[in-house]
């Protein structure tokens, strides 16, 4: 199972179109760089740059021979049911921390509300309508 | 006979998430039963845009959670029946996940709500199967086709 860190380490790396098609080719078998830049409208030192993104995320390998570096697809970073699930667990992580965020918002809204109520009628009890004027705290 | 590096293959796995809010167990259950207070936590990624939300928590009951993202178009179906529903202490469903149309998971989600002294305890379980096949046999990425489209898909749910 892939580190989260890794992960979105890969799904950066995977964000870009170019990086895409450069992993598209390279799915097809190993490529040189200058392979690779041929199809892809930009200079050489932009198709370098994707490259060595795609690296850092360790998605691609590279190897020098001679004047020519040769690029390889690492299949086991990315196994796509390690992605999917991935994804998942993340895609309930960014939910589960939202509802959070949530409860925390409607807590502080309560407590406004009920400092509001007693600030304003201290001796009363609290309004029928909660939607009174409150002084920003 | 489709080729083995195509085959349709499923691949399962489940995860469990724990949250410990700051909240009773009434806040937190209410946050996942009212479908207005739901819709602000429980969305897309960044991108996506809801298309249509209804939620029915009874057992049986459906929910439906429909959306699509801006910039690719990538469609996301979110459809879940209740099987077990337990005020403020636990919820089962089943759900199914279609991404364009393809059937793309199907999963049982396990909720549990656990009083903590700090406030309410959240376990989230789900035990999913992936049915969009078209990943090689050993579950990486088809050599022959199937990679582009995979890509943009994944690239989609970012």
């Amino acid at each position: 199972m892939l580190q989260h860190q890794a992960l979105d380490r890969v799904f950066q790396a995977l964000s870009d179109p170019s990086r895409r098609a450069i992993v598209d080719r390279l799915s097809r078998g190993d490529a040189s760089v200058s392979e690779l830049a041929q199809p892809l409208a930009m200079s050489l030192a932009a198709v370098v740059q994707h490259i060595q993104l795609l690296e850092a995320s360790g998605l691609i390998r590279t190897r020098k021979t001679g004047r020519v570096r040769h690029c390889h697809l690492d299949r086991d970073v990315l196994s796509l049911a390690e992605t999917w699930l991935s994804l998942r667990r993340a895609m309930w992580e960014d939910n589960l921390d939202r509802l959070g965020e949530v409860l925390a918002q409607q807590k502080a809204r309560k407590l406004a509300e009920a400092r509001a109520a007693a600030s304003t009628e201290p001796t009363k009890t609290p309004p029928a309508t909660p939607r009174r004027q409150r002084k920003p705290t | 006979m489709t080729s083995p590096l195509t085959a349709p293959i499923t691949s399962h796995g489940d995860f469990s998430i724990n949250r410990v809010y700051d909240a009773s167990p009434a806040d937190v259950w209410d946050a996942w039963a009212d479908n207005a207070t739901k819709a602000r936590w429980f969305i897309g990624p960044e991108g996506w845009q809801q298309v249509e939300r209804t939620l029915d928590m009874r057992v049986g009951g459906i929910e439906i959670l429909h959306g699509r993202f801006a910039g690719n178009g990538l469609e996301t179906l979110f459809t879940a029946r209740y099987h077990l529903v337990e005020p403020q202490a636990r919820l089962v469903y089943v759900y199914d996940m279609h991404l364009s149309g393809r059937h793309h998971s199907v999963s049982v989600a396990t909720v549990e709500f656990i009083g903590d002294p700090e406030g309410t305890r959240l376990r989230f379980t789900e035990q999913v199967t992936f049915v969009d096949g078209t990943d090689g046999r050993d579950g990486t990425l088809s050599r022959k086709r199937g990679t582009s489209a995979h890509l943009e898909r994944i690239a989609g749910v970012l």
